[in-house]
């Protein structure tokens, strides 16, 4: 080969990697699962935040939500939920690295919404506003204006296993109020084995999160509808008592954080016979422990007498958001409402995550009423049916609640103090440290 | 010497030093302006002077957090010196090939991710039916809440960490015994020194210098535990495994007070510097 022509190769071959390399740098043609964009259309890509079983409904709904909306694109990333709060934070903070909507933990959503970093979107929500539980609502909406769409609203629920309930004697057609449920706790016991489990240590979040469902069965709060803690509040002292005098002594209350695998090994074996818990769990229960197929069912929350009210308890739930220095806030939008009222986006959200939408409408929807094999053919929307009062709760500066009801409920559990000590105690530091 | 020449030495340490104000010098700077601030990481931070850091004197979850990080600390250096100290001297007395292979074994430990190892030792310490209750069983002990037991769970996470790095400052003690000239210890068996009489007045004099960067780096990473009280125990049950980083963490993110988390960072900077002080001078003294 003579000089000239190895100069002429080299130089075609430095032409085609130059070519290469600049195709590569089209982040749509390395990154898109979704079908393709029609010839000459460019796709607007989403940057789509979310955390466990919400991800799952985002896989799900791709597909379809790209072939309706051709222009754009959906990149999605998920995160454990509070690590997706801090870098959602941070974000918000240093304006680098947004997305363009996050899933949001309900409970937290007040200190988001105080930086003015959330985009305001009452104009384009509030068509939907009467259409969705009041409480699920109220928790997105800040000096009446919303600042994102509910989509998780799920209920408290008690799972339970059938047949650990009659090798005890008791039939669980017979479990209603709370009185019952210890009663056979009380039985169980006997038998070596535990009605449920309470989470232990309570600080950190979920422990405080699983004493919170009973405080709000029994339509209890920390603070009133103006944001001051309730003083000298006989609800929460009460419940403070029950759960250590009542509920721990026939409950399993090892050290174990929430999605334990001691505690869904212990509910395989039949060591704890019922799974208190918000129905967030059903498709966890489902994936954790298939062998139960067949074996499971669903109640209803117990209720704290015959004639007591139907309350519902949450553990708050989940929304989705638009930052307000997000890029795409319109595809955003598109893609958040899709989500939160389509009936793909609703029933994909049931169907893959057991997340029960706090958009009414959706409620009724086919997939929503269909029998759950899994849970002994039990159609979850009918077994709720007459236990949908959510009484109003109010999450102002719940991380600092979360951490103070846990440690005095810890403190409590450690009988270093006894309920209405913890309880009082907790209630002083609570105001002192909120200001509220 | 041409400007150029005298220029040139500064024009190759330059992207050095930028980097260094950039992601040291500067943040330093800005974190203790902003521990004397009130600022929730939007807007302007409000300046409040000396407060944050008076706050920190009456607030009780602090307290008990600079109680528990400082004992942690201690009994942590105690035991994981004590113990990578006689494990290095064991591995370096041992032949190449079983040495090469405990030590590979020690050092394991360390390569665990730390969420892993965190979840290993959940298993081994749970109440019914854990590995350790188990062999305590044996020998007729009643089972012990290791995790649950505020009295205890913080010595079961120093017991944790123990494990994790005793093999890994081993090393670093073989390391320093390596270095200890073959002559030194010839010369006092010339002279009737036995093995432990060796052991005292040569190799631990002359492993001076590693021991104490064994025990300052590791007084470091004590006063910064964090991961396996928060993976666990969420700094509970109550107070009792709560750390001084937890509180940092805790106070920045999730009360988004970065000005009292910055506080905190301070105080926390300057209980390791005193510590690090005191060892210094305690192994430098001669």
């Amino acid at each position: 080969m003579s000089k000239k022509s190895f100069l002429v190769l080299i130089l075609v071959f430095a032409c085609l990697g130059l070519w290469a390399n600049g195709e590569k740098k089209i982040p749509a043609a390395t990154v898109s699962t979704g079908p393709a964009a029609t010839p000459g259309a460019s796709r607007t890509p989403i940057d789509v935040w979310v955390w466990a079983q919400a991800s799952w409904v985002v896989d799900a709904v791709k597909e379809k939500f790209e072939a309706d909306h051709p222009t754009i694109e959906i990149h999605k990333t998920e995160l454990g939920a509070w690590d997706l709060l801090d870098k959602l934070l941070i974000s918000m903070s240093s304006g680098k690295g947004l997305p363009d909507a996050a899933e949001m933990v309900r409970r937290m959503f007040p200190k988001f919404v105080a930086t003015g970093k959330i985009m305001d979107i009452t104009d384009r929500a509030s068509k939907y506003a009467k259409d969705f539980a009041e409480g699920s609502i109220k928790e997105v909406t800040f000096n009446n204006r919303i600042y994102a769409l509910p989509t998780e609203n799920s209920y408290d629920v008690m799972i339970v296993r059938k047949e650990v309930f009659q090798q005890a004697g008791v039939d669980t057609k017979t479990l209603v109020t709370w009185d019952d449920y210890i009663a056979a706790g009380k039985k169980l016991k006997a038998q070596g084995k535990y009605l449920m489990d309470i989470i232990y240590p309570n600080v950190g979040g979920n422990g405080m999160m699983q004493w919170n469902m009973y405080l709000q069965t029994r339509g209890g709060n920390i603070f009133d509808a103006d944001g001051k803690v309730i003083r000298n509040n006989q609800i929460a002292r009460d419940m403070f008592a029950w759960y250590h005098d009542v509920l721990a002594p026939v409950s399993f209350v090892g050290p174990h954080p929430m999605n334990d695998p001691t505690v869904f090994t212990m509910i395989a074996d039949g060591k704890i016979a019922a799974y208190g818990m918000d129905s967030t769990q059903l498709s966890t229960l489902q994936t954790k422990l298939p062998q139960l197929a067949g074996k499971l069912t669903i109640l209803p929350w117990p209720l704290w007498s015959k004639d007591a009210p139907k309350l519902i308890g949450r553990w708050a739930g989940s929304a989705f958001c638009i930052p307000s220095d997000a890029k795409h806030k319109d595809e955003a939008w598109t893609f958040i409402e899709y989500i939160a009222t389509s009936a793909e986006g609703v029933s994909a959200m049931w169907e893959k995550g057991s997340l029960l939408t706090g958009y009414l409408p959706g409620q009724k929807l086919p997939a929503l009423n269909a029998p759950m094999p899994f849970y002994d053919n039990k159609i979850f929307v009918q077994t709720m049916k007459g236990y949908n009062q959510q009484p109003p709760f109010y999450w102002y500066d719940w991380a600092v609640v979360q951490d103070r009801v846990g440690v005095y409920l810890d403190k409590m559990f450690d009988e270093s103090m006894t309920p209405a000590q913890a309880w009082d105690t907790c209630e002083k530091e609570i105001i002192q440290k909120t200001g509220r | 010497m041409t400007n150029r020449r005298r220029l040139a030495p500064y024009a190759f340490i330059a992207p050095f030093l930028v980097l260094l104000v950039v992601f040291w010098i500067w943040p330093i700077a800005n974190s203790i302006w902003l521990s004397l601030t009130e600022w929730n990481g939007f807007g302007s931070p409000k300046f409040l002077g000396l407060k944050n850091y008076a706050d920190l004197l009456s607030d009780a979850d602090f307290i008990a957090a600079v109680k528990n990080t400082v004992l942690a600390a201690l009994v942590y250096l105690l035991f994981m010196g004590v113990l990578s100290l006689a494990l290095g001297l064991i591995l370096d007395a041992l032949p190449r090939r079983p040495s090469t292979l405990f030590r590979t074994i020690y050092f394991m430990p360390v390569t665990v991710t730390l969420v892993v190892g965190a979840t290993i030792f959940q298993l081994i310490y749970s109440k019914s039916g854990g590995l350790l209750n188990g062999v305590t069983g044996l020998f007729g002990a009643a089972p012990v809440d290791w995790l649950g037991n505020g009295r205890i769970a913080l010595w079961s996470i120093v017991a944790m960490r123990v494990w994790r790095n005793a093999g890994y400052y081993s090393l670093f003690i073989i390391a320093g015994l390596q270095n200890i000239p073959e002559e030194v210890h010839e010369a006092a068996m010339i002279d009737g020194g036995g093995g432990w009489a060796r052991a005292v007045h040569i190799t631990i004099p002359l492993l001076r210098p590693m021991i104490l960067y064994v025990i300052v780096t590791s007084t470091i990473w004590a006063m910064q535990l964090f991961d396996e009280p928060w993976i666990l125990l969420k700094g509970g049950p109550g107070v009792s495994t709560l750390t001084m980083a937890i509180t940092l963490y805790r106070s920045s993110f999730k009360y988004m007070q970065f000005g009292y988390g910055a506080a905190i960072s301070y105080v926390l900077t300057m209980i390791m510097v005193i510590f690090s002080f005191v060892q210094m001078k305690l192994f430098k003294r001669d």
